[in-house]
């Protein structure tokens, strides 16, 4: 068995309200995106995630074997984030780190290799998932791209685990769609195509894989749009948790943090599914919440949603800028 | 020791790692002094305490004449922030505050250190403490 030991959510304090971005280029914008503050960054963000979610488990700091890290939208070639994050954590040099990229399913990619490295060495495990998607001014989905942070912490088992990760399935189609070259603003494709023929089936067969059955409460999605993420959940007929109207699309970071916020608000005994879509195929796991989870120290993502404060549409161009190594100049 | 000079405080960077002096207690942060800087003892032993997240406002200046890439207004203050274990004496830190609005701040302001971006070396960021008011204050 492996228990999520502990699970935190970081959203920043800002937010840009999508009607706003409408009000620039024309169009409708319901709901906010968030946005980093000038001084956030990949590391930061993904620290907060991680304090918290240690603090709220029984893992001590040196005791954490591998730090496994997702993100699609760090700026560096060559930094990387697991190993700053498991230095500032406190890990003992000993900790295995892993950096995942190149993929929305990258979160999942961790968070199912962190739960084989904790079944194979019997030792706590940290995940977590970063993203500060990179927009384009006047770009169609300049007003849904968000940025946020989310960790969980993985053990083999805990007196008072928050959650349990009950099982795992995958489905490794190969299909591709949507894609974003280095420099470039993402390139959605055709996102009808893309539900019909790369989410449905990738989603099906990965909720199959986890023997998700029926009897789901939550459903938790990530995928790089409402109505994509909306098609991922179809196989359940579960209650959708989702920071998309406060968020947006936080790359690899929504399946962390919408997990994170649904075992906070779900209660003891509640079944969540979680599926990631990206790049290649789909994800899909159950957890079912325990106990530990009705109190949990520090702010949830539910009272992180309420803490904000909007930017005009200049700022939101601004604080976004520098992360236009792998997306595009915002200019 | 070669490398830039922040490798050096690099742990105290992260950390929140201060140090106590063993002749009179005075806590120094972020450097780990010869000498100490109250009670003189030279060469001083000093022992790591951590420091806890939150701590007072002392007393702030506000920085108003910056280089443009830095926003303005910056307030800048003095922090106590206690040890974290409860113990001792409080270390006294100079920080930025990022997120705050000038009148969120006055002396006695309850603060919390927050890992942000102190600045970036051309490209590469340079993370370590500044301070904000807590973020449940927003609400
Ligand atoms: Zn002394």
């Amino acid at each position: 068995m492996v228990v999520i030991d502990g699970a935190g959510g970081y959203v920043p304090l800002y937010r840009i309200d999508r009607s706003d971005v409408a009000d620039q280029h024309g169009g409708r914008g319901r709901g906010e995106s968030a946005v980093p503050a000038r001084d956030e960054n990949h590391v930061t963000m993904a620290s907060e995630a991680v304090s918290t979610a240690l603090g709220r488990s029984t893992t001590a700091a040196e005791d954490v074997a591998a730090v496994f890290t997702a993100s699609i939208s760090d700026q560096f070639a060559e930094h990387g984030i697991a190993a700053q994050l498991a230095y500032r954590a406190g890990t003992s040099t000993d900790v295995r780190t892993g950096d995942f990229q190149a993929s929305g399913r990258a979160a999942a990619d961790a968070l199912a290799t962190a739960r084989e490295y904790v079944r194979a060495t019997d030792e706590p495990a940290v995940v977590a998932a970063v993203d500060v998607m990179p927009v384009e001014s006047g770009g169609d989905d300049e007003s849904t791209m968000g940025t946020g942070a989310g960790a969980l912490v993985l053990r083999p088992d805990s007196d008072t685990p928050v959650a349990t990760l009950e099982s795992v399935g995958q489905a490794t189609t190969g299909f591709l769609e949507r894609h974003r070259e280095h420099g470039e603003s993402a390139t959605a494709g055709d996102a009808r195509f893309e539900r019909r023929h790369g989410v449905a089936p990738a989603a099906s067969t990965a909720f199959d894989r986890a023997d998700a059955g029926g009897e789901l409460e939550y459903g938790v999605a990530s995928a790089p749009g409402f109505r994509l993420a909306r098609t991922a959940l179809e196989p359940i007929d579960a209650e959708r948790v989702s920071t998309f109207n406060q968020v947006g699309y936080a790359g690899t970071a929504t399946l962390l943090l919408d997990l994170c916020h649904a075992i906070e608000s779900a209660d003891p005994g509640a079944t969540i599914g979680a599926v990631a879509y990206g790049q290649g195929g789909a994800d899909a796991f159950v957890v079912s919440v325990d106990d530990a989870a009705d109190d949990l120290d520090g702010l949830t993502v539910a009272e992180q949603l309420e803490a904000k404060e909007y930017v005009s549409y200049a700022k939101h161009l601004e604080y976004r800028e520098r992360y236009d190594y792998e997306g595009v100049p915002n200019a | 020791m070669s490398g830039p000079r922040y490798h050096r405080t690099r742990e105290q960077d992260q950390r929140l790692v201060a140090f106590e002096c063993q002749s009179c207690g005075y806590v120094s942060f972020p450097d780990e002094k010869q000498t100490c800087k109250r009670c003189g003892d030279a060469p001083a032993t000093f022992e790591e305490v951590q420091l806890a997240e939150r701590g007072e406002i002392k007393t702030f200046v506000v920085q108003e004449y910056l280089p443009d890439d830095i926003e303005v207004p910056q307030p800048l203050a003095i922090v106590d922030l206690p040890q974290a274990d409860g113990s001792g004496e409080s270390a006294r830190v100079y920080g930025l505050l990022t997120e705050t609005e000038l009148d969120e701040l006055s002396v006695g302001t309850e603060v919390e250190a927050r890992f942000r971006e102190l600045f970036d070396d051309g490209e590469r960021p340079i993370n370590s403490f500044k301070f904000s008011v807590p973020r449940e204050v927003k609400r």
